[in-house]
């Protein structure tokens, strides 16, 4: 991989020439091909899709079902029907928790989760269990941050009706073994949900070999715009979930009596989506399977073990998560000694270093840490180790005055 | 923010005159700021309507901790009904130094406590 080329091709750093971005697992920036793929649909390609009677319209249906075969291509779902558009993670999530979950869950059974979950995948199950009088377990980490497999298989019960659980955690970098709890649900007849946000676009995913039945993720953490995502349902439950929102598009027939519905996805897509975004989104995704995600993987393992080596020689920095690069994504979140995490932002901001400070959205992982905030790195396919050693270097020297 | 202002603001918040809590004040208000966990709570002494003393404890940046210092030594001798009229801009300039709009929640902490839209007052007693 050719990093210097590879960041050219992303306009954001034509623009703002000392960026030093370190928040890709927040948002990443967009390659031109991605920003180009969004004014090319409305320049040449702009109409609504599937209703109209006319070439333009079918052209931009095209574009959107080209998309939709390129991400179900892209996560290796055998049909694209299997892939619905969504605006991102979050509503993927809470797409299960209506479509599924309140329709096959009573009360007093369970859900199991982690507790290294982000809010989005924490919240939805939280009001569907509060509504269904379900009950929410939590599997711990261990002390290195990774899951603990034996507390997970020992809080599955007869009751337990979904597992819910990060594919990697977007505080600790932590890379779970989905295909393991996989085998473990299905023993049990147990649905499995993927949270993919911090996943797809930095390892290989193909949903089939994980056996997942539920796998959500955004689009703009993966190179593509804000507003798309997309939740991947196995065969097995695409035909059980019932609709989410109700309105054009999502119905077969409709009379003043009630109405009958498409099939999946259409049946999961109320309205006009972000036909642009899912195209864009399309693009985003050939893009990463042009460079390679097994390349992107080899490249952000090395950026993350430079990282944990570079941070671990400052004094008063304390690393939270596996101390293994190959245990985890490029995700690093870590706190200083003397210095709060957001004050740390803030000084790097002034060299035009951009980190995260905060609970990145993962509340109940910093209680259990005993932190209130740290501050984090995340890489990307454009993130050069010139850039890490840039953040660790200003990190030393403000570690250094403060001291 | 530049790393002699955070200095700064690290004095201010660890070398404060009003670190610490008070015996049975006569104000007490606590909570976070949600965005970051930040903790705060304030205990005010009133005479005759004035504030006469305040303490803080405080954990989190060190923006918060220096804003809660200077805030609480702006209201010293200051009629307590008078607090609710503090603008935030009058707030920000007694910090002295640009604040960026993501830091806006850090340095507003000890005046929303105050003003009672950050977090609810746990009990008042004046």
């Amino acid at each position: 991989m050719n990093i210097i080329r590879i960041k050219k091709y992303f306009p954001i750093f034509t623009t703002h020439k000392n960026l030093v971005y370190l928040d890709n697992a927040a948002t990443t920036h967009k390659p031109q091909c991605v920003i180009d793929a969004l004014t090319a649909h409305y320049a040449e390609r702009n109409a609504n899709i599937h209703r109209g009677i006319y070439r333009l319209s079918e052209q931009a249906t095209e574009s959107y079902d080209t998309a939709r075969a390129q991400i179900a291509r892209f996560i290796g779902a055998r049909d694209a029907s299997q892939i619905i558009f969504v605006r991102n993670t979050t509503e993927a999530i809470n797409l299960v928790a209506h479509s599924y979950l309140r329709h096959h869950a009573k009360a007093g059974d369970e859900i199991l989760l982690t507790v290294m979950e982000h809010h989005s995948n924490i919240v939805p199950w939280q009001l569907a269990a509060k509504e269904k009088k379900l009950t929410i377990r939590y599997a711990h980490i261990t002390k290195t941050g990774e899951l603990d497999m034996a507390d997970l298989k020992k809080k599955i019960t007869p009751r337990t009706r979904l597992i819910a659980v990060t594919h990697a955690s977007n505080v600790l970098g932590t890379i779970n073994d989905i295909a393991a709890i996989t085998r473990l649900a299905r023993a049990r007849n147990i649905p499995v949900l993927v949270d993919g946000a911090q996943a797809v676009a930095h390892m290989p995913v193909n949903v089939s070999a994980l056996g997942c039945d539920f796998y959500a993720f955004s689009g703009h953490k993966m190179y593509a715009p804000t507003g798309i995502g997309a939740l991947y349902v196995s065969k097995k439950y695409l035909t059980t979930m019932d609709p989410f929102l109700g309105g054009g598009d999502m119905i077969r027939s409709v009379s003043l009596e009630g109405a009958t519905f498409q099939d999946a996805p259409e049946r999961f897509e109320a309205g006009t989506p972000a036909i642009e975004a899912a195209v864009a989104f399309g693009v985003a995704a050939d893009y990463l399977t042009r460079i390679g995600m097994k390349n992107i993987r080899t490249h952000e393992k090395k950026l993350t073990a430079l990282a944990l080596k570079e941070l671990s020689k400052i004094p008063g920095i304390t690393i939270y998560g596996p101390t293994r690069a190959e245990k985890r994504t490029g995700v690093i979140s870590f706190t200083s000694q003397n210095i709060h995490p957001h004050d740390l932002a803030s000084l790097l901001d002034e060299q035009d270093i951009a980190i995260r400070a905060g609970n990145h959205c993962a509340m109940p992982l910093h209680t259990l840490l005993g932190i209130p905030a740290t501050a984090r790195m995340s890489f990307s396919l454009y993130t050069s180790p010139a850039d890490i050693r840039t953040a660790c270097r200003a990190l030393r020297t403000i570690v250094k005055k403060l001291q | 923010m530049k790393i002699d202002q955070l200095k700064k603001l690290q004095e201010y918040a660890q070398l404060s005159p009003y670190a610490g809590t008070m015996k049975k004040p006569d104000i007490h208000w606590e909570g976070e700021n949600p965005l970051c966990g930040d903790m705060l709570s304030i205990d005010l002494r009133v005479v005759k309507g004035k504030v006469a003393d305040a303490r803080f404890e405080h954990r989190g940046c060190a923006l918060s901790g220096a804003a809660t210092s200077i805030f609480l030594d702006h209201i010293i001798g200051k009629q307590i009904t008078a607090l609710s009229r503090i603008t935030l801009e009058k707030h920000l300039a007694l910090l002295g130094i640009p604040v960026s709009p993501g830091r806006l929640n850090c340095a507003l902490l000890p005046l929303r406590g105050i003003r009672g839209e950050g977090f609810k007052p746990l009990y008042i007693r004046t």
